[in-house]
């Protein structure tokens, strides 16, 4: 199940409340959207990968296997953006690299940096998030800490059990159509009809599935009403608190260093020029 | 005392429908009493556990009249939520009844909803496992635990609740032989302990018939029918029921088809031991010389009553799996060649299979679950594409075959006929592959009538494959697999869940097309279709063939049963015991060579038992 990269585990990362990774993640990404340098989110990016596995337990494998379709991306996201960065030129015309038209300028290649990185680095900090939580602890976290109707919170993890039902009934399907002569060769139009010809059966079982719970969970009392109890607390605890200081002390104290080296929000680092 | 249940002058109409579902139902429930519900399908049997429940009126939309009451209290005027806490449902899809992740989160779930304080959780969760029988960790995840364990679990969520009304809604249909047997446990430990009161709609009902105390009986309208003592009810309905397509204990069975035979047993059995005590431990002494003429002439009845089974002496004697060249015989016949085969890195699902299948052959492919016996047969069909030299349709190599070669020789009934569907109407279903390939369209016009009017489907030519019913969505999906007249046709589960009427229906095809020639194989647990329609069947076990042969050299096998996870059906076990005992072994008749059906059964022991009325 590729859809969702949650590792069990027991380890601090793990045991921290969904909630206070949730709100670290999203602190890092408004703080990385506002600074506009390629050494801020590289630092960032070098910081959370090895304590995401250390903090987690996780293996080096765990963690870089996600990362691989990223590192295409990167690629290709660094030369766009570098070519296409036209702002300044004027000002630093110095060229790194020419095919034709197309050229790669200093700054233009400081700014494919400063994107991609911030990228790598945003995608490090879900990986840690994801990694590390557990999909049914998120939505009780939710629930009862934010106030999240518990009705849909529930309807979302009953939901979530239907993803690997999906999935093999999609290869069944597939099987099934192969057999009928329904076959894989074909252009664009065909494949759409192909496509639409899984999606009716899928559906049609999915929501004869979908009301069965449904019943199901009626049935056990769910419309019960106000006075529910829950199984499992969710609440903050000492490892947030150590989480929320130690990770906003590292960020800041590495913030002011960049910012003493000068390197903060400067697109050309001075080393460069 | 208040009865646990009572229901009175109950009919409830589903909004959009126009018939009621339940018609002017009353019965009474004492607490601690086991009923059992039988009925057609559709016939309003989880209709009526939702009028239980509370769910209707209060979550399911619909006109209700007459009046439910729980330990005397209206349903209609208390809240859903306490109705539900009184009496549990256990549906029958393991797969759809819960919400979450975890074993103890499920169980905790009901809880949760009863507002249960959190400090009682663990411990009435353990309870509740407990007395499921429910034996594994509360942390394991739901999808690791095998079908009977899910529904144990389901078992055990209600069970939490502690409810005083259980009620089963059909809860084995989606489980294979070894879950249905852990489900029964469960069943039967609840009755011992009789703490609750116990509403049981089953249609597998070889082996739960001790359970029960009572039987109720609902006809297609919804009416009740009958209500009474289970050996009351099933001795004056049998063939009502076997009218309605219900199934009955196979016992059952046969004390009916005996008593049209004119021999009535003194008291009428539901399971096999009490059969084997109305017949009596030993045969009736026969009139001397006239038991080995008559009996010759019984077994040669039998037979007739069988006219797809070819004589034995026409099978050819079963070889062990061909040597490694081996390439089957002529068209129709499939060979596995040193098979092996692995999902990924895991670990081995078929190892070393070698395996013909004869041209003509009905074969029968049992194992439990996980053995590779889907893994198997999808290889016939390039789902699973075998290395070269390995998997053979008559001589071909199936690597050899194009899609469309391969869709012309093989059918491939899959579990849920609804996957297969691939066009908007009946008709189209059917001339999709002859349109595939091109056919004139009259042609394909005449045949695909002739196809729709023999599945009786021709008024529904233009219907949606969609909006047909559960049966008839079944023959449609065979029927596209025989359009284009492929010599091969692979049925998984055909039976599964299905309603004695379809699964008689499906199989009398099979027999059928098993007469003109074609070669059948079947994924199946069904052992009781084994018993009565395979000629061979092979076992697997851990992806290795265990068996090959004749399904009475499997039978008689107990320790390969046993390893297979099998167990005989009720008419195989009966035939054993009748020969352990001596019956009919003049001239060896009975020996190996009677089919384990009720038919035959009945008519064997209606000539033992009153030889003058069938020497008439």
């Amino acid at each position: 199940m590729s859809l969702f990269l949650y590792h069990e585990g027991s380890s601090f990362l793990h045991r921290l409340n969904p909630l206070t990774k949730l709100l670290f993640v999203g602190l890092l990404m408004v703080v990385l959207t506002l600074i506009l340098d390629p050494i801020t989110p590289l630092v960032v990016a070098l910081l959370l990968l090895p304590s995401t596995m250390v903090l987690g337990r996780l293996s080096p494998g765990l963690l870089l296997r996600p990362l691989r379709p990223f590192v295409l991306a990167a690629f290709g996201l660094f030369w766009t953006t570098g070519l296409f960065y036209a702002a300044d030129s004027a000002l630093h015309p110095r060229a790194l690299f020419q095919v034709g038209p197309a050229v790669l300028t200093e700054l233009g290649a400081a700014y494919g940096a400063s994107i991609t990185f911030r990228i790598l680095a945003i995608f490090a900090a879900s990986l840690l998030f994801t990694l590390t939580t557990e999909p049914s602890a998120l939505l009780q976290a939710l629930i009862q800490q934010w106030r999240v109707s518990y009705r849909f919170g529930y309807g979302v993890m009953a939901a979530y059990r239907f993803v690997p039902l999906f999935d093999s009934q999609l290869a069944s399907i597939r099987a099934a159509h192969r057999v009928r002569g329904a076959g894989s060769s074909g252009g664009p139009v065909a494949r759409y009809h192909r496509f639409i010809g899984y999606m009716v059966p899928l559906l049609a079982g999915g929501v004869r599935q979908a009301e069965r719970v449904a019943l199901a969970m009626d049935a056990r009392g769910f419309s019960g009403g106000s006075s529910r109890t829950y199984y499992r607390e969710s609440a903050f605890g000492w490892r947030d608190l150590v989480f929320s200081a130690g990770t906003g002390a590292v960020l800041v104290a590495v913030l002011l260093e960049l910012h003493a080296l000068g390197w903060l929000g400067r697109l050309l680092p001075p080393f460069v020029s | 005392m208040t009865p646990a249940i009572a229901v009175d002058g109950l009919t409830f109409r589903y909004r959009g429908r126009k018939e009621p579902c339940l018609r002017d139902l009353s019965f009474v429930v004492p607490a601690g009493e086991t009923v059992l519900v039988l009925g057609p399908s559709g016939g309003g049997k989880s209709t009526l556990a939702f009028c239980l429940n509370g769910m209707i009126p209060h979550g399911i939309d619909g006109e209700l009249s007459g009046t439910v009451h729980i330990h005397g209290r209206d349903t209609r005027a208390r809240p859903l939520a306490a109705t539900a806490r009184e009496v549990g449902i256990v549906f029958q899809d393991p797969e759809t009844q819960f919400c979450t992740l975890r074993v103890d989160d499920e169980i905790a779930f009901g809880l949760e909803n009863l507002g249960v304080p959190r400090a009682q959780m663990p411990e009435r969760i353990a309870a509740a496992m407990e007395a499921a029988g429910l034996g594994c960790k509360p942390d394991t995840r739901i999808d690791h635990l095998s079908g009977g364990n899910k529904q144990r679990l389901a078992l055990a969520c209600v069970l939490a609740m502690q409810p005083s009304v259980l009620v089963f809604d059909e809860p084995t249909s989606n489980l294979d032989p070894a879950g249905a047997v852990e489900v029964f446990a469960a069943l039967r430990r609840l009755k011992i302990r009789g703490e609750h009161t116990m509403i049981v709609v089953e249609h597998r009902l070889d082996g739960l018939m001790d359970l029960i105390d009572r039987v109720i009986v609902l006809g297609p309208d919804g009416s009740l029918i009958d209500d009474g003592a289970p050996r009351r009810v099933l001795s004056d309905q049998a063939v009502r029921l076997e009218r309605e397509g219900i199934w009955i204990p196979q016992v059952c069975e046969l004390a009916a088809q005996l008593k049209v035979r004119g021999i009535e047993l003194a008291r009428y059995p539901l399971t096999v031991d009490e059969a084997m005590v109305e017949l009596g431990t030993s045969p009736p002494a026969p009139p001397l010389g006239r038991a080995g003429r008559l009996s010759g002439e019984v077994g040669r009845v039998s037979w007739q009553h069988h006219p797809g089974l070819p004589s034995r002496a026409a099978i050819a004697p079963i070889e062990p799996p061909l040597p490694s060249q081996g390439r089957g015989g002529g068209r129709g016949s499939l060979t596995f060649n040193h098979l092996s085969y692995r999902y990924g890195k895991g670990p081995w699902v078929l190892r070393d299979v070698s395996l013909t299948v004869q041209a003509g052959d009905f074969c029968a492919i049992v194992g439990p679950n996980g053995a590779g016996k889907s893994t198997l047969a999808q290889h016939l069909i390039a789902t699973l594409r075998p290395p070269r030299g390995t998997v053979f349709l008559g001589d071909r190599d199936v690597r050899d075959l194009s899609a469309t070669e391969l869709a012309s020789t093989v059918g491939y009934v899959f579990q849920n006929p609804e996957h297969q569907f691939v066009a908007r109407t009946v008709f189209d279903e059917l001339a999709f592959g002859l349109r595939l390939r091109r056919v004139p369209e009259p042609d394909i016009r005449a045949k695909v009538e002739a196809l729709l009017a023999e599945f009786g489907l021709a008024r529904l030519a233009l219907a949606n494959p969609f909006q047909l019913s559960h049966g008839e969505k079944r023959r449609l999906s065979v029927a596209t697999m025989l359009i284009l007249e492929q010599h091969v046709l692979v049925l998984d589960e055909p039976t599964f869940g299905q309603d004695r009427r379809n699964a008689e229906m499906l199989l009398s095809i099979c027999e059928q097309l098993h007469r003109n020639g074609r070669t059948i194989l079947m994924i199946t647990h069904d052992m009781r279709l084994v018993a009565e329609h395979a000629r061979t069947v092979v076992v697997l076990v851990d992806g290795k063939v265990v068996y090959r042969g004749e399904p009475q050299g499997l039978f008689a096998d107990a320790a390969l049963m046993r390893r297979a996870q099998l167990a005989p059906p009720p008419m195989v076990e009966l035939r054993r015991r009748l020969l352990d005992n001596k019956w009919m072994d003049a001239d060896g008749l009975l020996s190996g060579a009677l089919p384990a059906t009720v038919e035959s059964l009945a008519t064997m022991l209606a000539g033992t038992l009153a030889p003058e009325r069938v020497a008439v």
